[in-house]
């Protein structure tokens, strides 16, 4: 069974039907399928308009679940999206930008999922709809690992929620893999540093994905830079045991002590490359 | 042969590139016939066992399903060369590989053959398996292949001088284990074939048998069909449509091109099968795992005076290409330098993973790598330039090397020169920031092999063309077009030899019922033996156009000149110099399309006013009486009138001189005439990361001649980069048997942005044997690359990375160890045969959604239940 | 899984198709329409051999529902070639070797038409950027990229001859 609802009502009315998955992009969907037959009903959500776009309200930013990569590029936004721009650029190539969604790529909840380093260092929820109401979980909570969520089979993520709070704070994102476009990450940073009027941190919140089976903070290094000046050398205020929370794996992409290895430097990159431009 | 010529040299499209462009180009896949069936085929789930049972009756129940095909449908042996007759299209007894085949479903769509493959029933005993090649070389039990002990497929042991008495005059030797590991062709095209049966007219039942395939090789898979399949040749038509690409990856036989066959056989439907991207990685034959033992000696003027080489390959569960694989790593350390003393020592491996075979640059790459390196490391002890030391042990052509192989053309110095000029070698190298380096490597190819697999006299390519009274050129070859151009190139040299415009000349490529025979695209053969056989072919048929255009212009055959769409008595007209107008319209249209010419409509047609005016255009010609000139059509029409059917035949075979020496292998290695190139790779390291970023590449290579520049560089261009792929990021990730990267978004191929600008430099040594003085472009380039690479690392950060790729780990490893003062130990990092390095399966889902589940021994899955 | 009747537009043209809801837009071309120019060449959304435009942007057509491109205009590589004859980007690219064995190519041509409706002068940066989402195997991109340069100029020469004779 297909259905392409108009609106999110019926979306969930639908989603009802037992084993209903829902559609977005698709761009993870049909790999994930493997095989090329789709046996259980599918609920495409590509047409819904209430969840699409981007929008400034009064005490957030609000990213529909179905806004794609490009339009996330596209749309102007404060500096502190500036990580989440750089992601969006390097989520595979530009037809999956074109087509891959917000919501989708929270929800496929990869450990390298490419959006959500920069998502955590925004302290982002997301907002989830089903036929019995709508619930706010904060983005770290959401996703619980390797591929799993606490989203529920008959719930749509129909926005992302990005608080004001470090909206002027400047925000980096870094990427290592073995190719720069169409390759799942071996490690990737995302830093945002808000500085106050004597250029000191007074808010940072890096997060590293690809070296757990879900993203992480770095609960430890955060404090340990508010209060730092702001310039050269703040990246070398990052230490090994800022990076004890990771816990890498071996894979086909790289040995976890190449990713402990690497993640140090990327965090160091990412907090100078804030630095340089707060 | 010094002379202006009208269409080689010249920027080319391609003859077919419409239809690539447009879409309008048929691929196997794009293919389909009426009552078409779907073939599925079941792949072993494990590396090694027995296979007790195999049940097909709840699949061949299913709806939808036409029939099951499995090993006893087609039981006889088959493979590339004689010597390795060790496949079978389906598994009877054994399964060697996971991936490895053993049973097919033809269903009436992808969906129902797709259920029906979990349908069958297999039972298993499962066998110990060996993945590392050198664990397998000591196994004494449960052996891969009951007739290869040890799981040896072959060894050879040369040697040539005396390398002892070499090695003690060296004032300096360097000694060191090399590692190149495993990769694949990756062509975008997975492999495709559509087998179908004619209706015998006489007793209603399956007839001759039709196969449309993927393949390099048209002619060997009509040959094997007929082994496997118990059919005559003649019962066997093999149609090559276009390939999307080949590189070694189509040039055999690959099994469901025998399976789609026996499907058809038994359904008596037309059958097509299509690999999934996995699949295509299972099939493989790509460039294996190789170990290199290396000790090189040198003089205190960087003379080579000793090389030794003990190589051991990690062949996988089959034998494909193996055999000639392991004798080219020998055989090619000659004749590129001069080497006086060669020890060798090769061994082809069994194990029980996809079977390696032939891939752009067989057997050279990896021992090059090794050998460019080494070199590269002696230059550095000697303080010796490292272009110096390789311009100090040059070859003295027309020479034969110690090994038997003849080289006549050989461009070397120059393309050293060249790159050296082009890069700024002199003033920038060991000049650059921290960081950034340059390196220099050469390397070599044969231009085709001077002896061909299957033993025999037979020309190794054979070429006929028609003309038609229109003046149509229609060139009948064997050769196979999978996109490096051979349609093109066969093209070209007929329209030159008949001085004919191009585009009227027309191409029948590799269809075995049309087409005479050509052992097909692989080592690079093509232009030089296909190549030559259209030379010839053309010259006959030119020969009987210039008997009758001399009668009718009453002068000597040998004063005509064919040049410009006409006929002209050189004497009464300065060829060349004024050229009298071509009376057709469309005028001066040699080129085709060149980028440098604009195209008109009238031109692409190639057909002239003639073909209907011919008549009366003979008869006005006959009341003027001789003249000076005649147009190619006019000329073609009397050539009819006075021998009747316009046709040539014209073929090519190796000379005795170019096909080697005596010793046992001696037959692998000689060529008729070998390329050269030379490579400066300029390249940016990342201390902290230990990323490789490839700035540029300075490509020179010795082509003999170009007969198309486009296509030359396009060549050397995607050798290089393809050896780029090989030296920063390519590698097939093994655990327990299971490939650990079976797709595209794994196997990372550089993408544009990776990708770095190729200066492409075309030598021409003009080889007095190739047609035109053409050789080899295709394949050469690639070796060069993965060192010059290296070398470039070195010179940039001081580390040797004598393990391929160079990743950003195995880079950051080397300068941590640097840093540390330690031997790198090669046996650490990510070494493929050691799977307790891996906790968990790629993390993308393969193997139809199911990942790691298809393994019930795989150790991952027991920890998890533990 | 039970057919559906669905309408597509696809180069120009509409056609009803009963097909399974489930089917992917890109076996829909090539098995139901024998729009066989877009390509399958891997399983995981990673070579762009099969890009098409939807509603003029490049889409991987196999990680897309035929059912869902209803109501939207589909352009694959068959609609590309204008009025009979090659596009300048088709010519370009024969001309220059930036097809080889032209399997990805028709990937290429759409993702390069996207490219050059946006940013009719784009820098070689920009262009290595857009064609990031395609895989090559044959000519390691470098002709591609003069292909490109070779199409806008033809392009723009094409433009200036038309406003000349106007």
């Amino acid at each position: 069974m297909y259905l392409r609802p108009k609106t999110l009502n019926e979306a969930v009315d639908a989603l009802v039907e037992p084993g209903a998955q829902v559609l977005a992009g698709g761009t993870d969907f049909y790999p994930a399928l493997g095989e090329r037959w789709i046996s259980t009903p599918v609920v495409d959500i590509t047409t819904i308009k209430e969840i699409k776009g981007i929008a400034r309200e009064k005490n957030e930013f609000r990213i529909g679940g179905g806004t794609t990569w490009t339009e996330i590029l596209r749309t102007p936004l404060p500096r502190c999206f500036d990580a989440l721009k750089s992601a969006a650029r390097e989520i595979g190539g530009v037809q999956i930008q074109n087509r891959g969604t917000v919501a989708g790529n929270l929800c496929n909840a990869s450990p390298a999922a490419d959006s959500v380093p920069p998502l955590l260092a925004l302290d982002a929820q997301v907002e989830l709809v089903s036929t019995s109401g709508l619930r706010r979980v904060p983005l770290a909570a959401f996703i619980v690992g390797n591929r799993k969520t606490l989203r529920t089979a008959g719930e749509i993520l129909t926005a992302v929620i990005v608080p004001h709070a470090v909206e002027n704070a400047s925000s980096a994102f870094l990427k290592l893999g073995a190719r720069r476009y169409l390759v799942i990450s071996i490690a990737m940073v995302a830093a945002v540093v808000a500085v106050d009027e004597r250029r000191r941190v007074h808010d940072a919140r890096i997060a590293v994905g690809s070296c757990s089976v879900r993203a992480q903070r770095l609960s430890a290094l955060e404090p340990a830079l508010i209060g730092a000046p702001v310039g050269a050398g703040l990246g070398a205020i990052a230490m090994p045991e800022h990076l004890e929370p990771l816990t890498p794996i071996d894979d086909v992409r790289g040995t976890a002590a190449y990713r402990h290895d690497t993640a140090l430097t990327l965090v160091r990159r990412a907090l100078d490359l804030c630095a340089g431009s707060c | 042969m010094t002379k202006d010529f009208s269409i080689i040299g010249k920027r080319i499209a391609m003859v077919d590139a419409a239809g690539k462009t447009s879409g309008a180009g048929k691929y196997t896949d794009d293919l389909s016939l009426p009552g078409m069936l779907v073939g599925k085929i079941l792949h072993s789930p494990y590396p090694h066992a027995r296979m007790k049972r195999i049940d097909t009756t709840r699949a061949e129940k299913l709806d939808g399903v036409v029939a099951v095909a499995t090993g006893k449908d087609a039981p006889n042996t088959y493979g590339i060369l004689p010597v390795g007759h060790d496949e079978r299209a389906l598994a009877v007894d054994k399964v060697r590989y996971v991936g490895d085949n053993v049973a097919c479903v033809a269903a009436l769509d992808e969906a129902t053959a797709d259920r029906a493959l979990e349908l069958i029933d297999v039972e298993y005993e499962l066998l110990p398996a060996y993945f590392d090649p050198e664990k397998a070389m000591k196994a004494e039990t449960d052996l891969i292949h009951d007739n290869k002990p040890h799981n040896i497929e072959k060894d050879y042991h040369h040697v040539f001088g005396d390398p002892e008495k070499g090695f003690a005059e060296a004032d300096h030797v360097a000694e060191a284990r090399f590692i190149a590991n495993e990769v694949t062709h990756a062509a975008m095209e997975p492999h495709s074939t559509l087998a179908a049966l004619e209706i015998d007219s006489q007793t209603g039942k399956p007839g001759r048998l039709t196969v449309w395939s993927s393949t390099q090789v048209p002619y060997y898979l009509q040959h094997k069909l007929s082994l496997v399949l118990e059919m005559p040749m003649s019962q066997i038509r093999v149609i090559k449509p276009l390939v999307g690409g080949g590189f070694g990856g189509k040039s055999e036989v690959i099994p469901l091109e025998i399976i789609a066959a026996i499907a058809a056989r038994k359904t008596r439907a037309p059958v097509k099968i299509t690999y999934t991207r996995e699949e295509v990685f299972w099939a493989h034959r790509g460039r294996p795992r190789t170990i290199i033992d290396l000790k090189t000696g040198v003089k205190n003027d960087g003379r080579i005076t000793a090389v030794k080489a003990r190589v051991v390959q990690d062949g996988g569960a089959y034998c494909s290409y193996g055999v000639v694989t392991i004798l080219y790593s020998g055989a090619l350390l000659g004749a590129l330098y001069d080497i006086p003393n060669i020890q060798y020592d090769g061994y082809r491996v069994l194990t029980n993973k996809p079977a390696c075979g032939a891939m752009r640059g067989h057997g050279t790459v990896n021992v090059r790598f090794a050998f460019e390196s080494q070199l590269d490391e002696l230059a550095a002890k000697l303080e010796v330039d490292p272009a110096v030391i390789r311009r100090r042990n040059l070859l003295q052509p027309p020479c034969v090397t110690i090994n038997g192989l003849r080289v006549q053309s050989y461009g070397l110095p120059e393309c050293i020169d060249r790159v050296v000029e082009r890069s700024g070698w002199k003033h920038r190298k060991g000049k650059l920031t921290r960081g950034r380096g340059l390196g220099i490597a050469c390397s070599h190819y044969v231009s085709g092999a001077a002896n061909s697999i299957i033993r025999s006299d037979m020309p190794h390519s054979t070429v006929n063309i028609k003309i038609d009274r229109d003046g149509g050129v229609v060139v009948y070859t064997g050769a196979a077009e999978i996109g490096q151009g051979s349609d093109t190139m066969t093209a070209q040299i007929a329209a030159e030899v008949l001085g004919c415009s191009l585009s009227r000349v027309k191409v029948v490529a590799a269809d075995t019922d049309l087409t005479p025979i050509d052992i097909g695209s692989y080592s690079s053969r093509v232009t030089f033996m296909a190549g030559n056989a259209t030379l010839r072919a053309a010259e006959e048929v030119k020969k009987q156009i210039a008997l009758a255009a001399a009668k009718k212009m009453n002068c000597a055959v040998e004063e005509l000149v064919f040049r410009d769409d006409g006929v002209f008595n050189s004497k009464s007209i300065n060829v060349g110099a004024g050229v009298p107008p071509v009376q057709a319209p469309g005028g001066d249209e040699r080129g085709r399309s060149s980028p440098h010419r604009s195209q008109d409509q009238a031109s692409v047609s190639g057909r002239v006013e003639g073909q209907i005016l011919r008549g009366s255009l003979q008869q006005q010609r006959n009341e003027e009486g001789p003249k000076d000139f005649m147009t190619f059509e006019e000329a073609v029409v009397a050539a009819i009138d006075f021998h009747g059917a316009l046709a040539g035949t014209g073929s090519y075979a190796p000379p005795p001189e170019a096909r080697g020496g005596k010793f046992k292998g001696a037959g692998v290695g000689p060529s008729p005439a070998y390329s050269y190139s030379a490579q400066v790779a300029e390249v940016t390291v990342d201390e902290d990361t230990g990323e490789v970023i490839v700035h540029k590449v300075w490509a020179a290579h010795d082509c003999g001649r170009a007969l198309n520049p486009v296509s030359v560089e396009g060549q050397i261009i995607g050798s290089v980069w393809m050896g780029m792929g090989q030296a920063l990021t390519e590698e097939m990730v093994w655990k327990d048997g299971l490939l650990m990267n079976p797709g595209l978004l794994e196997y990372r191929s550089p993408s544009s942005v990776e990708s770095p600008e190729v200066e492409p430099i075309i030598v021409e040594s003009i080889d007095p044997e190739g047609p035109f003085g053409a050789k080899e472009c295709s394949e050469g380039s690639l070796a060069a690359t993965i060192p010059a690479i290296a070398n470039a690392i070195y010179d940039a950060v001081g580390i040797r990375l004598r393990e391929a790729p160079f990743t950003p780990e195995r880079v950051l490893a080397a300068l941590r160890a640097k840093k540390n003062a330690k031997l790198l130990d090669l046996t650490e990092g990510i070494d493929p045969t050691a799977p307790e390095r891996f906790r968990e399966h790629g993390g993308a889902l393969w193997f139809k959604g199911k990942g790691p589940e298809r393994h019930a021994s795989d150790p991952a899955r027991r920890t998890e239940q533990a | 899984m039970k057919k559906e009747l669905i309408e597509l537009q696809i180069n120009g043209r509409s056609y009803e198709l009963a097909i399974e809801p489930s089917k992917l837009l890109l076996d829909t071309l090539r098995q139901d329409l024998q729009l066989t120019g877009s390509k399958r060449g891997c399983d995981d959304s990673s070579c762009g051999a099969c890009t098409v435009l939807e509603d003029g942007i490049p889409m991987l057509s196999c990680t897309m529902l035929a059912a869902s491109c209803e109501g939207q205009e589909i352009t694959t590589i068959e609609g590309v070639s204008e009025h009979g004859s090659l596009a300048a980007i088709q010519k370009a690219y024969g001309d220059w070797g930036g097809a080889q064995c032209g399997f990805c190519t028709p990937g290429f041509i759409m993702t390069v038409k996207h490219l050059l409706a946006e940013n009719p002068e784009p820098t070689e940066d920009e262009i290595r950027n857009a064609l990031s989402g395609n895989l090559c195997r044959c000519t390691g991109y470098s002709q591609m990229y003069q292909a490109i340069k070779a199409a806008i100029d033809a392009e723009q020469k094409g433009s200036a001859a038309v406003s000349a004779a106007r």
